[in-house]
């Protein structure tokens, strides 16, 4: 092997949530040869390994030390501050990054409100019964896939978790079942399959959880509850069952509605826990946006949408980035990851100091632009799997400067300036 | 920073016979000295209790469980902000409260009750990476955790196979890769039979999943893997049945089961009920700490339960159903892969209530009729008995008779008939005890040579009170508070948040275990094995280096 | 020491600003200049209420906010006691778990009204938001006791995962009584798509029309005497207009939901 070639092995994707910690990456010449193991998804998350290495201030080429100076001077002038945890950042770099919203008593959030907030939300009001993806791979005996097929965002989880793999309480093949919801649809050839519109799936989760009560049901409700009898039976035998579903709302009826359609599916699994063995699991999407709701969630207690104008963290689901950008109330916005999914995000044009993997693409141009490696490729530390399972990242490849030192010396300057203002 | 004389205070320090002596303690780089130059910067302590930084034995601040209980209680974090306390230099955090405080606020809170040693008494390994993240953002305090292991599939499998010795082995190896400090053992092969929708553990000799792995050899193996390891703690037990009426048989089954071993019994008042399930209950408090007062092998933390609101968060997932179930309240199960489960319900402990008065009872019973306060130590399994904040309101009721007799009758009184406290206990704790119960007790329990005590060599985790006749005053209000040698309190306000340490063990094994061990996270793993150990702690192991 | 402290707002506002800190129980015990300097927020900026407010009076329990305050959010949040008139209209969270007095707002209100409010009386002569009496999001308990009276229309979620009290209100949006522990919503015109699901043991009233979800299993027909107890209560506390023909009609009673403990009711006025 040449010194310009490399072979790392048990490298955590993240390109999804499923965190896959088996891929094999061999690097030529500072760039990724083959990302062995990895689905279409994580290879084009891999992609060559190779990233912008740019330090910005209003466009033109800085130093590393200028440009920090400008983004603690913007953010520590700033009327309200805006964290963003974006994504392909470590755990670690989340912590340091989420320090500095709370030292500028300015605001945080991380991708989740966008596009899951309603599974938090709903896991709140009830709690929920769930199951590391191991627990559901050894010892689940079937597996519904509840609108969702998991090929199509989620690649590895039917090979890696269920319902491909051995498991050690399984004995044979397991059993599967399929609802389609509307057009988010079971895998193909899964049967039994429910079909039902998205106007009726509340009431199937409620009429599957009164059939397994044993409740009598309203008459103009026996029509639904004759189609979902097979599935409610089904899950009563099953000896551990788990309900696998889309935790991002691109499937769901987003908004509002996700978090009723999340409550529906947290109560049916709760229920059947009454009657057997049972675990929710919510897909969700990778760069590390579960770390940020840990990150958060153990430093703020609150896993989104968090200010601390008051000096303390105060929760605010009902508005989080969004809001606030659109409102016109954050006057210097930090993104720390990847910037690409805020550009879509109206306000987001507020003045910008964005250090993460491609810093320098953000569009329009930030203020000040860091370029750092990726979580996972170019960085180590520390992700989390899509349940909350901690995983080593081993980088790969050389790459920019890392993402943790750069916001930890941000984090040092911002506590600096921000001591010399008042309270 | 470096020297300080501690000067002219009432000393209690049990570890070394010193009961209210007035003397100095000397502090020189982080550590206690036999003496030091007359010119060494002085703390007047006159009037005031110097004892060692508290230490608790049994808590859970720090694992994936308690994140997930974080996760469920924004109603308790919007009621309780926590600005960042004005430390010197900056960078002080803010956070939120409740039963089930965030990182900082916990780290700030503990040190603000002059505690300076906290284990986390639930880690599940595949989440130990999470534990170790958490305790970097606990300031102050020194962390470690205790790695649960009862219920781990592995281990079953190689107690099905008669494997024991490769069972103490995987035990050691896990400990080194979770960078843990203690074996746990949560209802003992009562979580796997959980998964298996088995909700009861009749006794310690049900079969779990093949005849002979029962929780008793479950017991027996880790009670044993932990003397052979020479760890520095013992096996660290929480029986089956807790909660349950009637558990009292299970757990003196479980102490006479490790007769002749080391071992640590855990909220023991959890598991001294008498009674039958869905009858009436009473305590059998007696019965238990009658036991343990007889055999000098066995320790125990009480466990105590404090009126008011509590997160009940365990490994133990079947009692967390049962808890939902009668309360309606939400509720949280997590069956983590091969290992262990996890269950969270909110709940409040009532005073009006027949069930809440007769665990305060039995609680207290526990402290009051145990003859060493050496082996029965402090712990209100935070949040789940009631959050330490609540410990000084506890110490009060040790200490102070008359206090503990007028909040008796306030209580419920339909399950306490023939109870020892409520036919009266004149037993009041001294400050002496105090300490004991709560630093040279947990220290020696733990192993812990350079805590719990101010001798020379000793960390220098100082507290240092003001007398009050009302002892949660006292308690809750430390006047100094010193860590490390580093004064992190200083007249009643935190001003310095220094990184705590890591308290972890890294026994010795066959390495043949991992062969076998590869060979099963290959097949049935999710985590690859390279993968699963933490990686390497700043701090070294304790019995290792400095 | 004055009869009323009122509360005047000097200019319109372009941006929403925070008053929690406007309660009776909190004016009543500050002079003029200590009122003045109570802090606002306006996002994270930090105004004091005198930039804002003219204020007349001090040290007394009757509070007056006049001026279009509908950008002026959790005016009365928290109070204990006291009465607080807002002329006008008020933002959002206006009476946000607030535990006692009477807040009255003459103009309507913003979202979540009344939020886990814990006792008291609010009143509204206008129309209200989303949620209102409601939990915040992520809490599983909303309203705990106490009154809402709602003249006009509500928007969705009317009492979301209320435990105990009271929210009337004339039409009443989308989900009413989503998730309700206990207590009572009473809408004296129709009431929107999807109302009780969760319902635990709540009572939803409709006196003008409800759809009847799947959810919910018809018991019968009668002459609720709570309900009759309730509307005239109406009338004679709060001046609220109901036909006097609401009292002695027949409701059909429904039960549900049925997938959750099925001991909540749906009283659909016959003939609405």
């Amino acid at each position: 092997m040449s010194a310009r070639a490399g072979i790392v092995e048990h490298v955590t994707c993240l390109g999804c949530g499923c965190a896959c910690d088996d891929i094999t990456i061999v690097a030529r010449d500072g760039r990724i040869a083959e990302a062995r193991n990895a689905c279409a998804l994580g290879a084009a998350w891999f992609g060559d390994g190779s990233v912008p290495d740019e330090v910005r201030v209003h466009g033109a080429s800085a130093s590393l030390d200028a440009a920090l100076d400008a983004a603690a001077a913007l953010l520590a002038g700033a009327r309200r501050a805006l964290v963003h945890l974006a994504t392909d950042v470590s755990c670690e770099t989340q912590r340091a990054a989420l320090g500095i919203a709370d030292i500028l008593r300015g605001a945080a959030d991380g991708p989740t409100t966008a596009t899951a907030a309603g599974g938090v939300l709903a896991a709140q009001r009830r709690g929920r019964a769930g199951a590391t993806l191991g627990e559901i791979r050894n010892r689940a005996d079937l597996i519904v896939f509840w609108g969702v097929d998991p090929a199509r965002r989620y690649p590895r989880f039917p090979s890696r978790y269920a319902p491909e793999p051995p498991g050690v309480f399984v004995s044979g093949a397991r059993a599967v079942a399929g609802v389609d919801v509307g057009d988010a649809v079971a895998p193909d050839g899964v049967e039994p399959r429910l079909r039902l519109d998205p106007g009726e799936e509340l009431d199937a989760l409620a009429a599957l959880r009164a059939a397994l009560a044993g409740r009598a049901i309203a008459a103009g409700a026996r029509a639904l509850a004759e189609r979902v009898a097979p599935l409610a039976e089904r899950l009563r035998a099953a000896r551990y069952a788990a309900v696998v579903y889309d935790g991002e709302s691109a499937s769901g009826g987003g908004g509002g509605g996700d978090t009723r359609r999340a409550e529906g599916l947290i109560a049916l699994v709760q229920e059947l826990n009454a009657h057997t063995r049972a675990a929710l699991c919510a897909l969700r999407a990778g760069g590390n946006r579960s770390g940020a709701e840990a990150v958060m969630t153990w430093q703020t207690g609150f896993p989104i949408a968090v200010e601390f104008s008051r000096g303390a963290p105060r929760y605010r689901p009902d508005e989080g980035a969004a809001a606030w950008l659109a409102r016109g109330d954050v006057d210097a916005l930090l993104v720390v990851g990847d910037p690409a999914a805020l550009a879509s995000l109206p306000g987001a044009d507020a003045p910008r100091v964005c250090i993460g993997p491609r810093a320098s693409t953000a569009r329009p141009e930030a203020v000040v632009a860091i370029d750092t490696g990726v979580a996972g490729i170019h960085d180590g530390g520390m992700a989390f799997r899509m349940d909350d399972i901690p995983l080593p990242l081993r980088p790969s490849l050389p790459g920019p400067r890392d993402a943790l030192g750069v916001v930890t010396a941000l984090a040092e300057r911002v506590r600096r300036a921000a001591a010399g203002r008042p309270a | 920073m470096t020297r300080l004389r501690i000067a002219g205070g009432m000393v209690y320090d049990p570890a070394n016979g010193v009961d209210g002596e007035v003397r100095d303690v000397c502090i020189e780089d982080g550590r206690v000295v036999a003496s030091l130059p007359d010119d060494a910067p002085r703390l007047d302590a006159r009037g005031l209790v110097v004892m060692p930084g508290g230490i608790d034995i049994h808590a859970h601040v720090a694992a994936s469980s308690v994140n997930a209980a974080r996760r469920i209680l924004p109603e308790e974090h919007v009621r309780d902000p926590e600005r960042a306390p004005a430390l010197e230099g900056g960078g002080g955090r803010s956070g939120t409260g409740g039963t089930v405080p965030t990182t900082f606020t916990t780290g700030y809170r503990y040190a603000g009750l002059g505690y300076t040693t906290v284990f986390d008494a639930a880690v599940a390994p595949a989440a130990a990476r999470d534990t170790h993240a958490q305790f970097d953002d606990t300031p102050i305090v020194d962390g470690g955790c205790y790695i649960l292991m009862g219920n781990d599939a592995y281990l079953l499998r190689q107690l099905a196979a008669g494997e024991r010795e490769r069972a103490r082995d995987y035990a050691a190896w896990l400990l080194g890769a979770t960078g843990g400090y203690a074996i746990k053992v949560v209802n003992p092969g009562g979580v796997e039979l959980w998964k298996r929708n088995v909700r009861e553990v009749r006794s310690i000799d049900d079969a779990v999943e093949v005849p002979g792995v029962t929780p008793r050899a479950i017991l027996e193996t880790l009670a044993d893997a932990a003397d052979a390891l020479r760890l520095p703690h013992p096996v660290h037990i929480h029986c089956n049945n807790l909660g349950v009426p009637g558990n009292v048989a299970t757990t003196l089954a479980s102490m006479q089961a490790v007769d002749g071993r080391r071992a640590h019994f855990t909220h023991l008042q959890f598991h001294s009920y008498a009674g039958e399930r869905g009858k009436a209950w009473s305590s059998a408090a007696r019965q238990v700490i009658e036991h343990v007062n007889a055999h000098p092998g066995l320790t125990a933390d009480v466990g105590q339960v404090m009126f008011g609101p509590a997160t009940t968060l365990t490994a133990d997932g079947a009692v967390e159903y049962l808890l939902h179930a009668s309360t309606g309240r939400k509720w949280v199960n997590i069956d983590v892969e091969l290992e262990t489960g996890c269950g969270i319900v909110p709940y409040e402990y009532r005073e009006k209530a027949a069930v809440s008065a007769l665990q305060w009872v039995i609680g207290l019973e526990l402290f009051l009729l145990s003859s060493d306060p050496w082996r029965v130590v402090l712990s209100t399994d935070h949040p789940n008995g009631g959050s330490f904040a609540s410990y000084p309101e506890l110490i009060r009721l040790l200490m102070d008779r008359a206090y503990r007799d007028e909040r008796l009758k306030g209580v419920n009184q339909k399950m306490l008939a023939g109870s020892a406290l409520a036919d009266g206990i004149a037993r009041e704790y001294t400050l002496n005890e105090i300490a004991i119960i709560t630093r040279a007790g947990p220290a020696r329990q733990l192993g812990l040579t350079r805590k719990g005590h101010l001798g020379p060599g000793a960390d220098a985790d100082v507290t240092i009170y003001t007398p009050n006749a009302d002892r949660a005053v006292m308690f809750s209000t430390p006047r100094h508070v010193l860590k490390g040698g580093v004064p992190v309190v200083e007249e009643g306000q935190l001003r310095r948040a220094p990184s705590g340490r890591r308290l972890h063990v890294r026994p010795a094994f066959d390495e043949g275990v991992t062969r076998d061990l590869r060979r099963w996270f290959d097949q049935y793993g999710t985590i690859s094995f390279d993968n699963y150990p933490v990686a390497p702690l700043r701090d070294p192991a304790v019995g290792e280096g400095a | 020491m004055s009869d009323v402290v009122t509360l005047t707002l000097r200019v319109p506002l372009e941006r929403e600003v925070e008053a929690d800190v406007v309660t009776p129980d909190r004016l009543a015990t500050l002079g003029a200049r200590e009122i003045a300097a109570l802090p606002l927020w306006e996002g994270a900026r930090r105004l004091v209420l005198g930039d804002l407010f003219e204020i007349r009076g001090e040290r007394a329990a009757r509070v007056r906010v006049v001026g279009d305050c509908a950008r002026v959010i959790a005016l009365g949040a928290g109070m204990t006691a006291g009465e607080l008139v807002v002329d006008g209209s008020a933002g959002r969270y206006v009476g946000t778990r607030m535990a006692g007095g009477v807040l009255h707002v003459t103009g309507s209100a913003g979202d979540g009204a009344g939020l886990e409010m814990v006792g008291g009386v609010l009143r509204v002569d206008g129309d209200a938001g989303d949620r209102v009496g409601a939990a915040r999001l992520g809490a599983s308990k909303g309203m705990l006791g106490g009154e809402i009276i709602v003249r006009g229309a509500v928007g969705a979620e009317a009492g979301a995962r209320m435990r105990r009290g009271l929210v009337v209100c004339g039409r009443a949006g989308a989900r009413a009584g989503e998730g309700m522990i206990a207590g009572s919503v009473v809408a004296l015109g129709p009431i929107g798509d999807d109302p009780g699901r969760y319902n635990k043991r709540g009572s939803i009233v409709a006196l003008g029309g409800a759809p009847v979800p799947l959810g919910y299993a018809y018991d019968c027909t009668y002459h609720p005497p709570h309900v009759a107890l309730t509307l005239r209560m109406l009338r004679a506390r709060f001046g609220v207009v109901v036909d006097a023909d609401s009292d002695s009609a027949p409701y059909r009673r429904y039960s549900g939901d049925l997938a959750e403990l099925g001991r909540g009711e749906l009283l659909i006025r016959e003939g609405a």
